[in-house]
């Protein structure tokens, strides 16, 4: 949209409200229509309050995240976009390494937007699945707190799981 | 009206005994779900194909399971995903983020995990081995869209331990259930919120069990002292299992009694109504369907369905002649007022499945119906799709570290549920 005039834009009326998100880790910013961010509950609940001036600081989440998070409300913020096409494009944002994704679903947590949580969730869930649980310990950086004995017999309980693995 | 039809054309008809055609049949939505067994001959072998008619044009698929990389390779070419280039510098960073992770979060990121994933990842640390006790976590579990049943069964082979089907990884998982009684043969009779009733084979005693987690018990001795076969089924008071559930037998004398885990009674609420027809000749080769809270049972002479309300405790019955031309039905499943049945003719190797109040896609959702084929020289399980319309082969039920195909005799559909405590 072109910028108009100061005097124009206030004659025009209903304007469309927007709302500047800033990423407190490099100073982004992003400048997103209400209804569009509206999506977060957390920034629902900030603009209802009258908390929200005129950039709203988005801590702990980076620039990067950031345009995921409100590519994804976007979409979902399209009345006309079908079923498909929202599953295609959560795809697209979700095709990411694991690490991405765990910043984003702690964005999407931070954010308080459902959805996003939801298949971001589903994708980490689907990275991990058929990894072995030593490298799940590694990527999350998880210690081993099991004796080898109760290791052993936890595994004994549910041995029909491990078929294929070490 | 949509209809269905597998058809198997013989080429060489042969005198064959003891064949068997089995028909394990999930019920066409979440809820229900039942099984199905034909135990006298039936599949011929030799040539077969496959028609599918529907109401409009569908594709026909016949497809082998998707072929999976063996795991090791696959979680090899995993692992290195895990270890790109700057995973060294992002790992310290991720040991942080992790121990920071939420605990809700991870819990929701678990609860997404493939049911077997689930208890081989019990060996990641304590923690995640806590969850299957946690509050919290059963609540996650809630929020995951359900997938498709998974069947309990027991093979011929081995009736003393069951076999899962998993559908969704295409695989046969061998769990062994300690608690249950190796003495008698106990068979998987009903299903509910992820436990499966057990009945052994001289009637008399039952057990509920999650196959999962082994949650077990046994129930008391039922108040009726009749061991003539009854058939069986299973509701749950709420959404999980949480709230209690109840099973319920009834004899072909019209004599039932109900279970109620809260109480951990039996309790005969009455004597059958005047509109069911007594004699009651239940259909044993199918398995009771429970739908909201209402149990379906197949009968016979006249042809159709006795219903029974738990909540209420109304009995009804429906009376729906079968097609002349088919020799034996089976219910696959019952909605409302408006039953629908599912409808196996043996002779000729035709299943039919009518979905009478089913037009509406939303109530066939997540529908799974398992057929099994065999004679000396065929052994087939196939399972149909009701909402994609696919077929898929599945694969032979081998013991691991074994090599012979195990021979399925009966089993259950059920709902796999980490939580469900019996």
């Amino acid at each position: 949209m072109a910028s108009a005039p100061e005097n124009e834009k206030n004659a025009s009326a209903p304007e469309k409200k927007t709302l500047t998100l800033k990423s407190m880790i490099n100073n982004e910013e992003f400048v997103v229509d209400e209804h569009v961010a509206l999506q977060s509950v957390t920034i629902k609940n900030m603009v209802d309050s009258d908390c929200a001036g005129d950039v709203i600081p988005v801590p702990t989440i980076s620039g990067e995240i950031l345009a995921l998070v409100i590519e994804y409300c976007k979409n979902h913020a399209n009345p006309s976009a079908s079923e498909d096409d929202l599953k295609k494009a959560d795809a697209g944002i979700v095709a990411k390494d694991i690490y991405t994704l765990i910043d984003l679903v702690l964005a999407a947590n931070f954010l308080d937007i459902k959805g996003l949580l939801e298949v971001t969730s589903q994708k980490i869930a689907d990275s991990i699945k058929d990894l072995p649980h030593q490298d799940v310990r590694e990527i999350f950086g998880v210690e081993n707190d099991y004796t080898p004995e109760e290791e052993a017999a936890v595994r004994a309980e549910h041995d029909w799981a491990f078929e294929g693995f070490p | 009206m949509l209809l269905f039809q597998l058809s198997f054309h013989k080429k060489k008809p042969k005198s064959i005994h003891n064949d068997q055609t089995i028909l394990l049949a999930s019920g066409l939505d979440l809820k229900s779900c039942c099984f199905i067994n034909l135990d006298d001959k039936s599949a011929e072998d030799g040539c077969y194909s496959y028609i599918m008619r529907a109401g409009k044009p569908g594709t026909f698929k016949m497809l082998e399971p998707s072929s999976k990389p063996p795991s090791a390779k696959r979680s090899r070419k995993e692992k290195n995903r895990g270890r790109l280039p700057d995973a060294s510098n992002s790992t310290e960073m991720m040991d942080q983020i992790w121990k920071e992770f939420p605990e809700d979060l991870f819990e929701a990121v678990i609860a997404r995990l493939p049911i077997a994933t689930f208890f081989r990842f019990r060996l990641v640390c304590t923690k995640w081995n806590s969850l299957l006790t946690s509050h919290s976590f059963s609540q996650q579990c809630t929020q995951v869209p359900q997938s498709h049943p998974w069947f309990y069964t027991i093979t011929h082979e081995n009736v003393n331990t069951g076999a899962m089907y998993d559908p969704s990884l295409k695989k046969w998982h061998h769990p062994t259930i300690p608690a249950l009684p190796t003495k008698l043969i106990v068979l998987p009779v009903a299903s509910a919120g992820g436990l499966v009733c057990f009945l052994d084979i001289g009637h008399r005693s039952f057990y509920v069990c999650n196959p999962l987690t082994r949650s077990f018990k046994e129930l008391p001795a039922r108040s009726v002292r009749v061991w003539s076969r009854v058939a069986v089924g299973m509701t749950l008071n709420g959404e999980s299992t949480s709230l209690g559930y109840k099973i319920l037998w009834v004899g072909c004398d019209g004599e039932y009694e109900i279970y109620e885990s809260i109480k951990n009674s039996w309790t005969r609420p009455g004597s059958m109504p005047s509109n069911v027809s007594l004699p009651l000749y239940l259909n044993f080769r199918s398995q009771a369907v429970s739908i909201g809270g209402t149990l379906y049972f197949m009968r016979s002479d006249p042809d159709g369905i006795v219903s029974y309300d738990m909540d209420t405790g109304v009995w009804k019955q429906f009376v729906i002649p079968n097609p002349l031309h088919l020799s034996d039905s089976y219910t696959s499943r019952m909605w409302g007022a408006d039953p629908t049945c599912g409808v196996v003719d043996k002779e000729r190797c035709h299943m039919r499945v009518h979905l009478g109040a089913a037009e509406d896609d939303s109530l066939v959702e997540g529908g799974l119906l398992m057929l099994s084929l065999r004679s000396r020289q065929m052994n087939r399980l196939v399972t149909y799709d009701i909402s994609s319309r696919e077929w898929l082969k599945v694969p032979g039920c081998v013991l691991p570290r074994g090599r012979k195909r195990q021979w399925i005799a009966c089993g259950t559909a059920f709902h796999p549920c980490l939580t469900a405590s019996a």
